[in-house]
C-alpha cells in the first residue's frame, strides 16, 4: 500500500512538471523544482530495493539528528503500557483492523461529501452521522442524540455565518 | 511608543467580549487536549472556520488559548490513563502514570497544572520583554531574506522530520507544489486549474491543515471502540502539596521552560521534540536517575514545563516570518491570515498590528493564570474527559470538518473535496511514517518561498553579487541552511568515528 501512496505523491507531479512548460518561465520555475524533487525523491524510494548499498542506506536510513533518545523513550512507553493493561489511541497495533475501520470511514466521508453536493449539507449532515452511529451499534438514545446535535451543527452554520448548505444539486435541477 | 500599545493590547485584552474567547479558548484547550488523539492542532482547526464572525483580535486570543490548554489537557490522559492526550505530553506519562497507580494522581496533576502554567508564564514574559529587540530583528529582514527564512524552515524537515528523511523531503516538496496550484503570485499565470474558477485563488491551506489534522486523525481513531479509558482509576492525593512541589524545583522548571522556548522557536520541531529533552536533561542532572519512571515528580515537573513554555517559543517564527513552528502554529498562521493579519513586519510596526501581537503575548499570560486555576480547582473531576466515546467525537469531527471547510470561502466545493483527500492521503502518511509536520511545513510556506524568490530575482538585476549573498545577514542564513542540509548526511560518519 505504501507503494500505492508514493505513486499518489509522483504520479501528479509528473503531470504538473510536464504542465509547467505551458507556463511563462517565471511561472514555471517554482512547481518545476518542486515536483521535479517529488519524482526524484520518490523513484528513489519506490526502487529502493535495487539501489547500491551506500545510496540505499541514505534513501532509508532513520535519523534522528535532535537526538531525543526516540527509541528508548518509545520502549519506555510500551513498558508502561503493558504494565498498565491500558490500549493507547496512537498505537497502530493491527494495521488490518485499522485499515478497515479507515476505509469504511473513508467511504462514508465521500459518501457524505457526495450526498451534501446532491441535496445539501444541511440535510446529508444528519444522515451521514446516523449512518455512522447504525454501523457502529450505537444506543438508539446515542443515535438520536448524536443526529439530533449534528443537524444543530449544520443549522448553526446555515442561520449563523449565512452558509449555503440547504439546498443541492437535485433542488436546483428540479427547481425545488 | 511601543510601550504605549502594550497598554493597549492590555486594555483590549480585558475587554468584553474579548476576555471570554481568551477563557473559551483555555477551556476548549484542555479538553481537546485530553482527549487522547485529538491535541491542539486538530482543535484549532475544526474551530478556525467559526472565527469567521469574529474580529481578528478575539479570533487569535481563542485559538492561542485552545494551543495553550491543550498542552496542560494533554498531561491528565497522561497521568490518569498512560495515554497522552497529545504527543507533548508523552514524557508526562513515564512518572505521572506511575504517581496515579500509587494513589498520587491528584498530587501529579498538581505538578502539572502548577508547572504548566508557571513554565508559560516565565516564557511569554520573557517574549514580552525581548520583544523590542525582536521588533527591530524582524525589520532587518527584506525578501530576499525573507525568501532564505522560509527556505530554513524547509531545510528543518531534514532534522524534525524522525524517521526516513526522504520521505520527510517528498512530504516536504509536495506540499509546497500542492502551493503552487492557482494564480502564480506576482506574474499571475494560472496553474494547474483546468479552466475551472474556483480554483483560481489556490488551494486552500487551512483547508489542508483540517483534512491532514482532523479528518486524517480521525480515520486513524476509526477502529477504537469505546471510551479511551478502559480500567477505572481513582484520582487521589494532594493538590496543595503538588503545588507547593513545583516551587521547590525553580531550576527544573527554568531550565525545561526555556528548553520548550528554544526547541519550539525552530520551525516545525515543536513541543513533542522539546517534551523529550527536557525529561531526558532532567534525568541527566538528577542525583537520583534511578527514580525516573517510577514516579519521581522531577519528571513530570520537567515535562509538563517544557510543553507550555513551547508555545512562547513556536510563536516567535509564526508571527515573524509566517513560518509555523508547531502543527498547531501553523493553523494560527492560517487563523492570522484569514483575519488579514499578514505575519510579517506589519504585526510589528506600532502603526499597524503590533497591538494584535502583544493582544496575543498577554492573552497567554492570562490563559496560564487560567490554566493554574482550572488545573488546581477542577484536578478531582478532570478524569471524567478521559471517559467520553471515541464513537461520540468521530462523527461530530467530521461534520465539523466539512461544514467549516465548506464555510472557508462560504460554500467552495474544492476546500470539501481537499479534506477528504488529505486526510486519506494523511491517513496513510501516518501509517507509513511520513512527516506531516513536513508536509505542513511545505504547503504553509510555498507561497511564501516562491513570492519572495521571485521577488528577490527581480532585485538582484540591480546588484552586482548575486542577492543571496550580498548582505551578511542572508550570508548567515544561507550558510546555516547548509549545514542543516548537510548535517543529516555526515552525521552517522561522525558517529562511527566517535564509537
Amino acid at each position: 500500500m505504501e507503494h500505492a501512496l508514493l505513486l499518489a505523491f509522483i504520479l501528479p507531479s509528473i503531470y504538473m512538471f510536464v504542465e509547467a512548460f505551458e507556463f511563462s518561465s517565471a511561472a514555471q520555475q517554482f512547481p518545476q523544482f518542486t515536483t521535479g524533487m517529488v519524482i526524484f525523491l520518490g523513484v528513489l524510494l519506490l526502487f529502493r530495493q535495487y539501489l547500491p548499498e551506500p545510496l540505499g542506506r541514505l534513501v532509508t536510513d532513520e535519523v534522528d539528528v535532535l537526538e531525543t533518545g526516540g527509541e528508548e523513550i518509545e520502549q519506555a512507553e510500551e513498558l508502561a503500557m503493558e504494565e498498565s493493561g491500558v490500549d493507547r489511541t496512537d498505537d497502530v497495533e493491527n494495521e488490518q483492523e485499522v485499515a478497515y475501520g479507515a476505509a469504511v470511514l473513508g467511504a462514508m466521508c465521500i459518501g457524505y461529501m457526495v450526498l451534501s453536493f446532491l441535496i445539501g449539507m444541511l440535510w446529508a449532515t444528519p444522515l451521514f452521522v446516523l449512518a455512522y452511529t447504525w454501523w457502529r451499534d450505537q444506543s438508539p438514545y446515542a443515535m438520536a442524540g448524536l443526529t439530533v446535535l449534528s443537524f444543530a451543527i449544520a443549522f448553526a452554520f446555515f442561520e449563523v455565518i449565512g452558509l449555503p448548505i440547504e439546498e443541492g444539486y437535485i433542488q436546483g435541477v428540479l427547481g425545488l | 511608543m511601543s510601550f504605549e500599545v502594550f497598554l493597549e493590547a492590555v486594555g483590549l485584552v480585558f475587554s468584553w467580549p474579548t476576555i471570554f474567547w481568551v477563557m473559551a479558548g483555555i477551556v476548549i484547550g484542555i479538553v481537546f487536549g485530553a482527549l487522547p488523539g485529538l491535541g491542539a492542532s486538530l482543535g484549532m482547526a475544526i474551530l478556525l472556520p467559526l472565527t469567521l464572525p469574529l474580529g481578528g483580535v478575539d479570533a487569535i486570543v481563542l485559538l492561542i488559548g485552545i494551543y495553550s490548554g491543550a498542552m496542560y489537557g494533554g498531561s491528565i490522559a497522561a497521568i490518569l490513563i498512560n495515554a497522552p492526550g497529545t504527543s507533548a505530553a508523552a514524557a508526562t506519562t513515564f512518572d505521572g502514570y506511575p504517581m496515579s497507580r500509587q494513589g498520587k494522581a491528584a498530587t501529579a496533576l498538581s505538578l502539572s497544572a502548577t508547572s504548566s502554567a508557571l513554565a508559560g508564564f516565565l516564557t511569554v514574559t520573557t517574549l514580552i520583554l525581548l520583544s523590542p529587540v525582536l521588533i527591530d530583528f524582524v525589520l532587518m529582514f527584506g525578501s530576499p531574506e525573507r525568501f532564505l527564512i522560509a527556505i530554513l524552515g524547509l531545510s528543518m524537515i531534514t532534522i524534525v522530520a524522525r524517521g526516513s528523511m526522504v520521505k520527510g523531503l517528498i512530504a516536504g516538496f509536495f506540499g509546497l507544489a500542492l502551493t503552487t496550484v492557482g494564480s502564480a503570485p506576482m506574474t499571475g499565470d494560472v496553474r494547474y486549474t483546468f479552466g475551472y474558477f474556483p480554483l483560481y485563488e489556490g488551494i486552500s491551506f487551512i483547508a489542508a491543515l483540517i483534512g491532514l489534522f482532523a479528518v486524517a486523525e480521525m480515520l486513524k481513531l476509526a477502529n477504537e471502540t469505546g471510551g479511551i479509558s478502559k480500567g477505572g482509576f481513582e484520582v487521589s492525593g494532594d493538590v496543595i502539596g503538588g503545588a507547593r512541589t513545583v516551587f521547590d524545583h525553580p531550576v527544573t522548571v527554568v531550565k525545561s521552560a526555556f528548553i520548550g522556548m528554544g526547541i519550539g522557536s525552530i520551525p516545525g520541531a515543536g513541543s513533542t521534540v522539546s517534551n523529550f529533552i527536557a525529561y531526558t536533561e532532567a534525568v541527566r542532572a538528577s542525583d537520583d536517575p534511578d527514580s525516573f519512571g517510577r514516579g519521581n515528580v522531577v519528571g513530570v515537573i520537567a515535562s509538563e514545563s517544557s510543553n507550555n513554555g513551547t508555545v512562547g517559543g513556536s510563536v516567535i517564527p509564526a508571527i515573524a516570518f509566517g513560518i509555523p513552528g508547531s502543527a498547531a502554529t501553523a493553523v494560527l498562521i492560517g487563523g492570522l491570515i484569514m483575519h488579514g493579519l499578514v505575519p510579517g513586519p506589519d504585526l510589528f510596526d506600532a502603526g499597524a498590528n503590533l497591538d494584535v501581537t502583544y493582544a496575543l503575548f498577554i492573552s497567554l499570560l492570562v490563559g496560564n493564570v487560567l490554566i493554574l486555576v482550572l488545573g488546581l480547582g477542577l484536578v478531582t473531576r478532570a478524569g471524567a474527559l478521559t471517559k467520553i466515546d471515541t464513537d461520540y467525537i468521530i462523527p461530530i469531527i467530521i461534520v465539523l470538518s466539512f461544514l467549516g471547510a465548506f464555510a472557508l470561502n462560504n460554500g467552495r466545493w474544492v476546500d470539501v473535496v481537499t479534506i477528504v483527500g488529505l486526510g486519506v492521503v494523511g491517513f496513510y502518511m501516518k501509517v507509513y511514517d511520513y512527516s506531516i509536520i513536513a508536509f505542513v511545513l511545505g504547503v504553509v510556506l510555498g507561497s511564501i518561498a516562491e513570492e519572495n524568490l521571485y521577488r528577490s530575482l527581480i532585485l538582484s538585476r540591480d546588484t552586482e553579487l548575486p542577492i543571496f549573498v550580498s548582505n551578511p545577514l542572508s550570508l548567515i542564513i544561507l550558510v546555516v541552511i547548509v549545514a542543516i542540509l548537510v548535517l543529516p548526511i555526515v552525521q552517522p560518519w561522525l558517529d562511527a568515528r566517535r564509537e
